[in-house]
């Protein structure tokens, strides 16, 4: 006899799962346990045992270990019945679940900044540069006090190492601790990945700054996601008064992994760090001469975590201050002993929505970077730009509180007139450029055969083989003659007469490429969204130490020996595609002899024990650059760096 | 005063006062004989190291060759044999050359103190060097069986700093040649750094800076600072000994102490290990990692199966070996730091020479807490200074080392030979940068262009453009050019 059954149901938005919010150490002291609990609403998708599902797919082999661990199944009864697995750092399907659940969750802040579908970076030559649909995850690759993220595989790769015996801090020692379980590890590796796929050539170290963005983007995704964890956020509004300025588990990243090394604290602290002299923590002051010094990327990008962190307390403090006034009766001051918890609960939200807002700003500025040889400076005109196309009055202050905090630590673009949020912005092209650059486009009707349509609903392969077309597409009208005598405005140079270190086609022609080509939005100025064409397009020049030969090869005097670093240029061009204009145009000119010279300087000085045995990634592309990074030695600035 | 010729028309002379040093060029590798004026006929000879580096073509019959001209040049006799430190680059003449050596009589044999087998740390050092070297090369066999050719050789170049390990990874030829150089001396001294020594015959004072006796300076070099923690307990589960057990277990049968440390280094229980050949037959792992096992072909897989090679770009078997390349720096770096580093002062409060070893940045740095040594002086009146480690970014140190060096006069030695450095090294087509660009720039305005390189030789004219006429007449007089040697007289 056929059963009756209900109506067919829409599947939920939400999957729960349960994670850590920090790592397991906060589970084994008393004021910290309650709060490490937490339950990721993660969107909803068809999930095989893996957990494999649209983006991601964890592949539990442990070869050190000479062993395998079983796929989870979230989708088990019991685990859809308790909002996954209990956490528990023994149980290897719970790692499993974390590792899906806190990936996925960054992801999902990735696309909603974006309003566009993400895409990982396509496979490697050596795989014809296939499309990669998922990330692939590995929780216990290595034994090893370090975590990944393997462009070349396209992974994530964790590790697990046991404990200092002699400095554990709240750690067992020797007790196993697992990367994999740490909510800021997770979230950091996955935004290496996330980067990666939007921009690859932001892993070359071309400058002190290229691959410190990619560290100290990826801190600064992973604290902002600490503002969503909302018993956590409570407690610290509680425990701090308020004041997110001072010592508090918000600012700090990895927790268990930093104690577990014997650093007697956090692996970074945003705000301030623990005196090895006397054990007290001390805040960080902003001082333009850490730039400077800072060499190694993660101490170099702590500074931006540093500028950005700052930024966003301005932010939340000026949007707290009529709170705390409605609360004192105007005084401002609180009085001694617990806040109420209804302030705390609205602080909270504000702080919640500060850190929101911080962290899409940061996210968004990514398409308006230049695609090569990115530096600090650049970022935080991207930064500028990309705030005023979308939320055109900036009548909270906050671009002012970016640009201030950027510059109480020294970090300046170069070739700008004033600190002006107005002379920040990326310049949009006038008069003789305009016309030109206009010129180098097709009508409105060319450009709108390329639009791309990235909703999220749409398929992520279809996304990229359009992606793929209209790369192809732009790459062809790029080959035209009149063109080619426009490329300058580009950074780019397509003549017959570009410098002979630039590769040729089978026509003679310098090789170029068209990177990517992707919509973004924006608000127009009565508030209506507008889609942005941005298109990359870059070449690469032979470098060498040596200007002798660097000339000799440029001239065409003599074929290029094997060079010593590849100068990359190119632009990221934001297209009006209602307009059929060019918005702005971010380059960095192939054909600059600054940038040359600049390039050969940093090329000779990597100076690294890493460098001297096993290659130096300033010249030669690494197999794992992110794998070392966690290990370069504190003593370089002793050691010879001129 | 005249000197009495010598007899033998071979030998190395010294000058009436002062001192001759001579840098043999045998390749990438320290060989340096000093021959210092003693007011008699005879002067006193000093030889620091003797060795050159694992890989160099024909590496037998240069060192006999050279361990020939030290025999000849001195008459058979050496008042002080040094050895800095235990690398082969260092020492491996005296076991490639040994029958010449035995024709040596040596003096005195100077150590640093980390050689010596009564001292508790400087065998704690020995041990964990054997426990390191043992898995290290135990790494490089599994990253072979993995198919990670290149990188196991870029390791095993590293690691060929201490010779030819055998299947077992010990380092018994480099503790040979070791041995050896101690068996000559009777008995061996042990410098420790603050010691000031004099040398036969000669005014000279030499004055022991390194390797520290401080353990935290003498590990100071290292890269990372998980540094050396408990490691006389080879039981304790530390980052290392986890790493090592697997390491171990991968490449052969265990000891029943390693298969003890191995059980402790898993990360879970046992019923929820899953061994790898069944894995390889279950339908997630398949389609996910290994691929349909046993089709091999590319693209014979069904939809969904894709076949063994189309998955092999994302597999991770060898990956967490990559682990074993930081630990060989590590090591690498550690033995460099035991370099027993002299400061020899030709007169008291006169001129200064530099032998470091190979001397890193903890051991640099030891040198100015020496309350009976001034260092900082004695850097400020070197003339001549031996670079440490053919060059290489780590071991010269700069605000407190070559920086403090003033002198006008000042001369470099640099015992490299680039062509050996540069050649590829595995999967690191560039091979070793030595000698590193910046430190090579840096010597040549700090020596005004006097730089003396065991592989190209004298300077070309144009680096020494800026000394006057006279200057550069003196500096070429006082040089001696030959394809067996460098020699350069420094007068008091």
């Amino acid at each position: 006899m056929p059963r009756i059954k209900p109506p067919m149901r829409r599947p939920p938005p939400f999957r729960k799962l349960r994670v850590y919010a920090f790592d397991p150490s906060l589970n084994w002291q008393i004021d910290t346990a309650v709060i490490n609990q937490m339950t990721l609403q993660v969107p909803w998708e068809e999930l095989r045992p893996g957990p494999v599902g649209e983006y991601l797919e964890v592949v539990d082999v442990d070869p050190a270990s000479h062993c395998c661990y079983a796929p989870v199944d979230l989708d088990d009864r019991f685990a859809l019945a308790a909002d996954g697995l209990e956490p528990a750092e023994g149980d290897p399907q719970f790692h499993q679940q974390m590792v899906y659940a806190v990936a996925m969750t960054t992801i999902h802040n990735f696309e909603r900044a974006l309003g566009r579908r993400i895409l990982w970076s396509q496979a490697d030559a050596g795989q014809n540069y296939q499309f990669v649909p998922r990330l692939r995850i590995y929780p216990h690759a290595m034994r090893d006090s370090n975590a990944y993220y393997s462009p070349k595989k396209k992974a994530l790769l964790f590790g697990y190492f046991p404990a200092s015996i002699t400095d554990p801090g709240h750690n067992l020692p020797g007790g196993t601790v697992f990367t994999c379980l740490s909510h800021d590890v997770i979230a950091h590796e996955t935004t290496h990945a996330l980067l990666d796929g939007l921009h690859r050539r932001f892993m070359e170290p071309t400058n002190a700054d290229t691959l410190a963005l990619h560290e100290g983007f990826a801190d600064i995704v992973a604290l902002f996601q600490h503002f969503s964890f909302a018993p956590a956020l409570r407690d610290q509004i509680r425990r701090t008064r308020g004041d997110l300025a001072g010592q508090n588990l918000l600012g700090q990243l990895a927790q268990q992994f930093g104690q577990a090394l014997g650093n007697r604290g956090a692996l970074r602290d945003a705000l301030g760090k623990v005196d090895p002299a006397t054990g007290e923590w001390v805040p960080r002051k902003p001082d333009p001469a850490d730039l400077q010094e800072a060499k190694e990327p993660h101490t170099r990008g702590a500074i931006l975590v540093a500028a950005v962190f700052d930024a966003f307390l301005t932010i939340y403090k000026s949007r707290i201050a009529d709170l705390l006034r409605i609360a004192t009766a105007g005084s401002g001051v609180l009085p001694a002993g617990d806040l109420h918890p209804d302030l705390v609960d609205r602080l909270a939200r504000e702080a919640a929505a500060s850190a929101g807002h911080m962290l899409n700003m940061c996210i968004r500025a990514l398409d308006h970077c230049p695609p090569v040889d990115v530096n600090f400076g650049d970022y935080l005109r991207a930064l500028v730009t990309a705030d005023r196309d979308l939320v055109p009055d900036d009548d909270r202050g906050y671009r002012i509180a970016v640009i201030e905090a950027f510059r109480r630590r020294g970090i300046y673009p170069s070739g700008v007139r004033s600190l002006s949020a107005e002379s920040l912005c990326w310049a949009r092209p006038v008069g003789d450029e305009a016309a030109a650059l206009h010129g180098l486009l097709p009508g409105v009707k060319g450009l709108r055969r390329v639009r791309p349509d990235w909703s999220l609903t749409t398929d992520r392969h279809k996304v990229w083989e359009q992606m793929q077309q209209s790369c192809r597409e732009i790459h062809g009208w790029l080959l035209s003659e009149e063109v080619q005598e426009l490329a300058a405005h580009f950074g780019l140079a397509l003549g017959p007469d570009a410098p002979r270190s630039i590769d040729r086609n089978k026509d003679g022609l310098p090789l170029f490429e068209v990177h990517s080509v992707r919509p973004a939005r924006r608000l127009g100025p009565d508030g209506q969204t507008l889609t942005d064409l941005v298109i990359e397009i870059t070449q690469k020049r032979r470098g060498y130490i040596n200007p002798v030969w660097q000339d000799k090869v440029d001239s065409g005097e003599i074929a290029p020996p094997p060079h010593d670093f590849w100068l990359r240029g190119g632009c990221t061009v934001l297209v009006d595609l209602d307009r059929g204009a060019v918005r702005y145009c971010i380059g960095k000119g192939i054909v600059s002899e600054a940038r040359m010279a600049t390039q050969r300087a940093f090329a000779r000085t990597s100076g690294s024990l890493q460098a001297t045995y096993f290659g130096d990634p300033r010249r030669r592309e690494q197999a794992e650059p992110f794998a070392m990074l966690h290990d370069l030695p504190a003593i370089e600035e002793e050691t010879f760096d001129y | 005063m005249t000197t009495e010729p010598l007899a033998d028309p071979l030998a190395m002379t010294a000058p009436p006062a002062g001192v001759k040093i001579r840098m043999y060029r045998q390749g990438l590798g320290d060989c340096f004989l000093l021959a210092f004026a003693t007011g008699t006929g005879r002067p006193c000879y000093m030889l620091i190291d003797c060795g050159v580096l694992l890989g160099t073509s024909d590496a037998g019959r240069k060192m006999r060759q050279v361990a020939e001209s030290l025999r000849d040049s001195t008459g058979g006799r050496i008042d002080v044999l040094v050895a800095t430190h235990q690398h082969w680059d260092h020492l491996s003449g005296f076991d490639q050359a040994r029958e010449v050596f035995d024709q040596i009589d040596f003096g005195e044999v100077w150590v640093g103190w980390t050689e010596d087998p009564g001292n508790d740390l400087a065998n704690r050092l020995r041990t964990r060097r054997r426990a390191h070297l043992q898995a290290l090369s135990a790494a490089a066999r599994s990253l072979r069986a993995v198919g990670a050719a290149p990188k196991a050789e870029t390791l095993e170049a590293v690691l060929g700093f201490f010779g030819d390990l055998g299947v077992d990874g010990h380092p018994s030829r480099i503790e040979a040649a070791l041995d050896y150089v101690l068996g000559r001396g009777k008995p061996p001294r042990y410098r420790t750094p603050g010691e000031t020594v004099g040398l036969p015959g000669s005014p000279a004072r030499v004055h022991v800076l390194g390797p520290p006796l401080d353990e935290a300076l003498l590990l100071r070099s290292d890269p990372s600072h998980k540094a050396s923690e408990v490691y006389e307990k080879r039981l304790a589960l530390t980052e290392e000994t986890a790493f090592f057990a697997a390491v171990l277990a991968a490449a052969g049968p265990l000891s029943p102490e390693e298969r003890e440390l191995r059980d402790l280094s898993f990360p879970f229980d046992g019923i929820y290990r899953v061994d790898p050949e069944r894995a390889k037959g279950d339908d997630f792992f398949q389609e996910h990692y290994y691929g349909e096992v046993g089709t091999g072909e590319v693209g014979t897989g069904d939809a969904g199966t894709p076949a063994e090679k189309e998955m092999a770009w994302r597999q991770i078997e060898g990956d967490w070996l990559g682990s074993a390349d930081n630990l060989a720096l590590q090591l690498d770096s550690d033995t460099n730091n035991t370099s027993l580093a002299l400061g020899i002062e030709l007169s008291p409060g006169g001129k200064v020479l530099l032998f470091p070893g190979d001397a890193q940045v903890g051991n640099w740095l030891s040198w100015h807490h020496l309350g009976t040594i001034d260092a900082a002086d004695l850097l400020r009146r070197t003339a001549l200074y031996k670079v440490g480690h053919h060059a290489s970014h780590n071991a010269t140190l700069r605000e407190k080392g070559l920086e403090l060096m003033e002198r006008p006069d000042l001369v470099a030695m640099i015992p490299v030979d680039e062509q050996m450095a540069h050649r590829p090294k595995g999967g690191n087509p560039d091979g070793w940068d030595m000698p590193f660009l910046p430190l090579l720039e840096r010597l040549k305005e700090k020596t005004q262009g006097r730089v003396l390189r065991a592989d190209s030789g004298p300077p070309p004219p144009e680096d020494l453009a800026g000394l006057s006429a006279a200057e550069r007449e003196a500096f070429s007089a006082s040089c001696v050019v030959t394809p067996l040697y460098l020699e350069i007289t420094i007068l008091p």
